[in-house]
């Protein structure tokens, strides 16, 4: 099976790709935290505003732009296959709510990083 | 290609078609795979689980009712509530809902059974057995006293230095594979063998909720695998992967149980939610509001529920900003659910609702599991949740979700399905009885628990002072305890009396739209005398005529002329009919299987290292047999004149369920892979006492050309499977052998680094880990191998060729994966911390 039709907005592969990308985002995160916590801790007297908030919630943008880019893909494609009756319309637009709900995810869970000093 | 055949089904076919899928007589009967028996099984083992699970609760219930008393000892209290957290989540809850979903789901796809069946049946045994073994501790007396989640270092060979922790990482171990075969074999099943027309869109609810759950099972359960064999081999070998002085850390084991732990309790709650999705449709005479956010709401839940396992562990020490990660992901998973519960209310707004008895259950269930999720939100808030740690607070926030997210739901679809197992009505007199007292005495049980907790009362405490303001809240759990118990028996009770009292029940008698309900009450074991056609969501609304043109044999598959359990193969997505599957049929293999590792446990339990080593290889020998059973035959398939000769068999293909299924088994071995990745790093970086040698345990050079070995093998299988997909077999056999040979120079210089290497496993956790990987390879080299060692074989035998090209395609997941782990495994632990380890 070719990777191309996995990347297409009616295939099931899409059902999972946005919540597969804020899962990694989620490892990301909390593994990068630890680690860094570990062995290189910014000062606590910095508070939130560190050089590592500031790459956690970088990345964090660079995650919710990717899944609503994709959301707006998958968005268009609803608009263009007409028939209702059609699964890949469906699984279009089940992934399209689920790329939103994984970029608000991805948002909701990184808000602490703009009031928290990281490694307290 | 025809779409269905226009024939009728006459008396001699439908006879053809008993005596194909019948069981066998008598003692036979422990042979039978077919999907009803098995998930019945599991459904009655299930409730005498929960019987068992239910007289601990209430000997539990005994000893607390009034202050300072001594009914029970201190130890025999520890015993009692492990084994009924353990008993109940375990051994009832899961396998009753797997039983559930491996009877309903063939019947509701329009399917005559699962793909896999024999792997029921050995699910099935390992459960049963699996069960045996852990109750007969408590029998004895030693069983586990550490909790159902069996923390380090509690539950270390220090301080619980009896054989009870034992009885559970091999009991439950054990149990969990039959999870697995359930997990793999409904996976596949709900995603290769729907009706023809049944697309995604079309699915019914159950089986999205279902799908989700088997999926969860599949990535979920591996954590637990891991942690309970690295567990088990500390306590048995000294591999001291929890010991801090050694470089291990107790917090592992809670990391890793955890990261089972909580999706488990989505595990059980999406089934539920399943059966509530399927009823209050049907009791509101409309179809599902938002059928489409549903799903949605379902496949949310199953990924957010993965990322807060942390929130079980707020109290052990980690930093501000995690906590807030895991807290709010704990609060994200509201709204999934929330989602779920609007579209249920929303349905009963705009539907007729007829309260019969299993809707009475299901308004239960509403009223309770919502307040158990606000209790949840409330938990999931850190300051909180550091103040009723611990406390019966969160008992009763963990029943509110449990029993009311899951037991109540049980009851409403047990009700709803028992006119199609048994051809009889439930009475409602006794029915309402039965609701009402479990109702009453749930509610009077833990909603007074929320107080007791947050009045300070510890969980796990076999008994308290009098005074401490909470003598008369345990005395009314209490009584509200018994209550829910007499509820219990008397639905237990009316669920047995139907079967002689029962008013015989109509067709389709809840004017259900599901296609279970097209079928003969109680089904025949090949469910469908014709498979059906599905047109809409709703097929049995839509088109009332169904039942009676299946029976007719209008639909496919009618007149069973090649002798075999025959099933239609479809398309995952679009439900197109793409293949006949040729299923198999009543077998002793998954017995003796079973059997086979029940020894291994048991000899393992006693310390007979021997004899489980002598057991393992024999169960290792039967399940190879069964695979060689169970490939492609050389018989002819079907009569001349079949339309739906037209469509390949799976072994004439390059894909099908088993290839499938291949592939969901890695996906659960790659997660017990990526759980040791995650324990390897956990301990590098957080165990407070780690230390690893400046030099790697093994010479990279030597390792590097064992995986350039491994890479050789993958390519010649390869491409001999690409070869053997074009039409070509001319060097087969020859290229078979030469990947064996290959292959067993990878096995065989792996195992001498292996044997080579100056591994202190028993006082360095990273030799410990190091030594788990190694075996951990060798494990899937060595199998790898034997695989290729049978395909050879086979094209000797002529079972594969060109003909039937497809075994070699269903190997070919495997040799890859085993070169990706290999590599990611040098690299990982090997090289990588050569790098890094200045660093350190």
């Amino acid at each position: 099976m070719s990777w191309r039709r996995w990347c297409k907005p009616g295939h099931p592969a899409q059902l999972v790709l946005g919540l597969n990308l804020w899962g990694i985002w989620f490892i990301a995160m909390y593994a990068g935290l630890s680690v860094v916590c570990q062995f290189v801790a910014p000062a606590p007297q910095d508070g939130a505003a560190n050089w590592l908030n500031y790459a956690l919630f970088g990345l964090t943008l660079i995650v919710i732009t990717l899944l609503l880019l994709l959301a707006g893909r998958g968005w268009r494609y609803c608009q263009s296959v007409q028939q209702d009756s059609r699964p890949q319309r469906f699984i279009a637009y089940v992934s399209t709510v689920l790329y939103l709900m994984a970029a608000l995810a991805t948002l909701a869970g990184a808000l602490p990083v703009l009031v928290l000093p990281p490694c307290i | 290609m025809t779409d269905m055949k226009k024939a009728t089904a006459s008396a001699a076919d439908i006879n053809k078609l008993a005596q194909i899928w019948a069981n066998l007589p008598g003692w036979g009967s422990l042979a039978a795979v077919n999907h009803s028996t098995i998930g019945l099984r599991f459904m009655v083992t299930g409730m005498v689980f929960f019987l068992i699970g239910g007289v601990l609760a209430m000997l539990i219930r005994t000893q607390l009712a009034l202050p300072e008393q001594s009914i029970l000892s201190a130890d025999v209290y520890g015993q009692l509530f492990s084994m009924h957290g353990s008993v109940m989540m375990f051994l009832f809850a899961i396998p009753v809902l797997e039983g559930l979903a491996i009877y309903l789901i063939p019947k509701m796809t329009g399917s005559r059974d699962l793909l896999f069946p024999r792997l029921s049946a050995l699910g099935y045994y390992c459960y049963l057995f699996g069960g045996i073994i852990i109750m007969f501790s408590l029998v004895l007396g030693i069983a586990p006293a550490s909790g159902w989640f069996m923390y380090t270092p509690l539950s270390s060979s220090e301080f619980s230095p009896g054989p009870g922790s034992d009885f559970w990482l091999l009991g439950i171990t054990f149990v969990e594979i039959s999870a697995m075969a359930a997990g793999i074999e409904l996976t596949v099943s709900i995603l290769c063998s729907r009706a023809k027309g049944m697309t995604l869109s079309r699915m019914p609810l159950f089986c999205w909720y279902i799908l989700v759950m088997a999926l969860m099972i599949v990535f979920g359960f591996p954590p637990l695998i891991l942690a309970s064999i690295l567990l088990e081999l500390e306590r048995a070998a000294g591999m001291p992967f929890f010991t801090v002085a050694a470089g291990g850390d107790p917090l592992l084991w809670q990391h890793l149980f955890w990261l089972f732990g909580h999706p488990e309790v989505y595990i059980i709650f999406l089934p539920a939610a399943g059966i509530v999705s399927t009823l209050i449709p049907v009791f509101s005479g409309r179809p599902i509001v938002g059928y489409r956010w549903v799903v949605i709401g379902i496949i949310l839940t199953g990924f957010i529920s993965f990322g807060l396992w942390v929130h079980h562990m707020f109290t052990v020490g980690i930093p501000q900003l995690a906590q807030a990660f895991f807290s709010v992901a704990s609060m994200l998973v509201a709204v999934p659910t929330a989602i779920q519960v609007f579209a249920w209310l929303a349905t009963l707004w705009y539907g007729k609702v007829v309260f019969r008895l299993p809707m009475l259950w299901i308004c239960g269930f509403l009223l309770i599991f919502v307040c158990g999720g606000l209790t949840g939100v409330m938990l999931a808030l850190v300051p909180f949740n550091w103040q009723v740690h611990d406390t019966h607070f969160v008992v009763a926030h963990m029943h509110y979700v449990l029993v009311g997210g899951m037991f109540f739901p049980l009851i409403a679809g047990l009700y709803y399905w028992l006119p199609l197992v048994s051809g009889r009505m439930p009475s409602e007199k006794i029915g309402r009885w039965g609701f009402w007292l479990t109702f009453t005495g749930f509610n009077l049980t833990f909603l007074l628990m929320h107080l007791t907790g947050l009045l300070g009362m510890p969980r796990r405490v076999y008994t308290y002072e009098a005074g401490l303001g909470w003598d008369w809240l345990n005395l009314l759990s209490s009584v509200g305890s018994f209550i829910m118990a007499i509820g219990v028996a008397m639905v237990l009770l009316d669920l047995l009396l139907h079967f002689w009292f029962g008013k015989r029940a109509s067709a389709n008698p809840w004017h259900a739209d599901t296609l279970e309900w097209a079928l003969d009450m109680p089904p025949a074991q090949y469910n469908f005398a014709s498979l059906p056609v599905v047109t809409s969501r709703q097929p049995l609304w839509h088109d009332p005529t169904l039942p009676q043109r299946i029976a007719a044999g209008e639909g496919g598959m009618a007149d069973a002329a090649s002798g075999r359990r025959e099933n239609w193969g479809t398309s995952a997505v679009s439900a197109r009919v793409v293949q006949t599957l040729h299923l198999p049929g009543n077998s002793w293999w998954p017995l003796y299987s079973a059997l086979a590792l029940a020894m291994v446990c048991i000899s393992l339990l006693c310390r007979w290292y021997p004899l489980a080593l002598l057991a393992a290889a024999g169960a290792l020998v039967l399940l190879l047999c069964w695979s060689w059973d169970n490939g492609a035959n050389l018989q002819p398939t079907a009569s001349p004149g079949d339309a739906e000769l037209a469509l390949p068999l799976e072994s004439q293909s390059t894909d099908g369920p088993g290839r499938w299924g291949m592939v969901v088994t890695l996906l659960a071995n790659g997660a017990l892979f990526m759980a040791l990745l995650f324990g390897w790093f956990y301990l590098w970086t957080a165990a407070p006492q780690w230390s690893a040698p400046a030099d790697g345990p093994l010479p990279v050079t030597l390792l590097l050309l064992c995986g350039a070995l491994a890479s050789v093998a993958v390519w010649q299988f390869n491409r001999l499977s690409v070869q053997l997909a074009d039409g070509q077999d001319s060097h087969l056999h020859r290229q078979l052998w030469l990947c064996v040979l290959t292959g067993s120079a990878h096995f065989i210089l792996l195992l001498s680094l292996f044997i080579m290497a100056p591994l202190a496993y028993t006082s360095s956790a990273h030799d410990a880990v190091i030594m788990v990987i190694l075996l951990y390879l060798l494990g899937h080299a060595g199998l790898a191998v034997i695989l290729t060692m049978l395909q050879a074989l086979r094209v000797a035998r002529g079972y594969v060729s060109k003909q039937r090209p497809y075994e070699p395609q269903v190997v070919k997941p495997f040799w890859f994966y085993y070169l990706s782990v290999y590599w990611l495994s040098i690299g990982l632990f090997f090289i990588l911390p050569l790098g890094w380890g200045p660093l350190l």
